[in-house]
């Protein structure tokens, strides 16, 4: 399993962990109003989300020295391709998190602020998760690429 | 000079022109005619010269039989895209949350607000990768032969 693979493992484990509870705390906080539980489960998110970024960066520096070479030139530009791709698609994803407000809410309308960190989260998935997959389409979904 | 510094320079100018176009008549109006910002704020009409960015596939043409494009050009084009995107990131995040710390959670924002943010991403992803773009190659024709 090459490095790719295993990021996208990571970031399948880390949005998976955090949107079970997640979704689960929206539908407590929706159905019998805010309590002590949706707070603890979304304070627990929080903080799971912010620590889970440690686990690849630890696994990188424990296996570091297992592996002979691990990021070539061509790693490198496979990279640099994915991460074009996500930006292609978050600016994609931008245009139209600004335009549809201004669509359903006329020009005269106004949103809740609360939206405009939500969007930005989204934008934060949607880039993870395109690059994700470009990386992983490049190198192939299985050890296909030559690896020994 | 190549296509895509030809390409760079018609983008730079023609930025450079509406922004800055778009500046005076919002200073003259405001300033010297004394009319209210909301007014003054019609100088912005001189962005429509954004328009003629759609003019460069055609002004710009490929010719045939003579190769335009290596592995060089493609790497400093996908150097400048993710370096103007990176910025652009930066800008969308400050953007996103200094509303937020304003206003509060309990402020709302105009619907207008949001489409200024997609001409200002719109302006700053194209000028910073024109400039990048063009400090790559170099401003100027060094190195290439004639």
């Amino acid at each position: 399993m090459n490095k790719a693979q295993e990021a996208w493992i990571w970031f399948l484990l880390g949005v998976l962990s955090s949107l079970i509870p997640g979704g689960v705390a929206v539908f407590i906080a929706y159905d019998r109003g805010m309590s002590f539980a949706p707070l603890f489960m979304f304070a627990s998110i929080t903080i799971w989300g912010g620590l889970f970024w440690l686990f690849p960066f630890i696994s990188g520096k424990i296996r570091k020295g297992k592996k002979k070479v691990s990021f070539d030139e061509r790693d490198q530009l496979i990279h640099k391709r994915a991460v074009m791709a996500a930006y292609v698609v978050l600016w994609l994803y931008f245009v139209a998190a600004c335009v549809i407000p201004w669509w359903l809410v006329g020009p005269h309308g106004s949103i809740s602020v609360n939206v405009m960190p939500l969007t930005l989260l989204g934008g934060l998935a949607i880039f993870t998760f395109v690059q994700n997959l470009a990386t992983l389409i490049q190198y192939g979904w299985r050890n296909k690429d030559g690896e020994k | 000079m190549n296509k895509t510094q030809k390409c760079a320079w018609f983008n730079l100018i023609v930025l450079s022109t509406a922004m800055g176009l778009s500046a005076i008549a919002i200073g003259v109006l405001y300033f010297i005619v004394g009319l209210p910002m909301r007014g003054a704020l019609g100088g912005f009409g001189f962005m429509g010269i954004l328009g003629l960015l759609g003019l460069t596939p055609i002004l710009f043409r490929k010719d045939k039989g003579k190769v335009q494009y290596d592995e060089r050009d493609l790497t400093i084009c996908r150097k400048a895209a993710v370096v103007a995107y990176a910025i652009f990131w930066v800008l969308f995040v400050a953007a996103a949350m200094v509303p937020f710390f304003v206003l509060g959670p309990d402020g709302t924002v105009s619907v207008t607000y949001l489409c200024a943010m997609v001409l200002g991403g719109f302006l700053t992803v194209t000028l910073l990768q024109s400039i990048v773009t063009l400090k790559e190659y170099g401003w100027r024709r060094k190195g290439e032969k004639p």
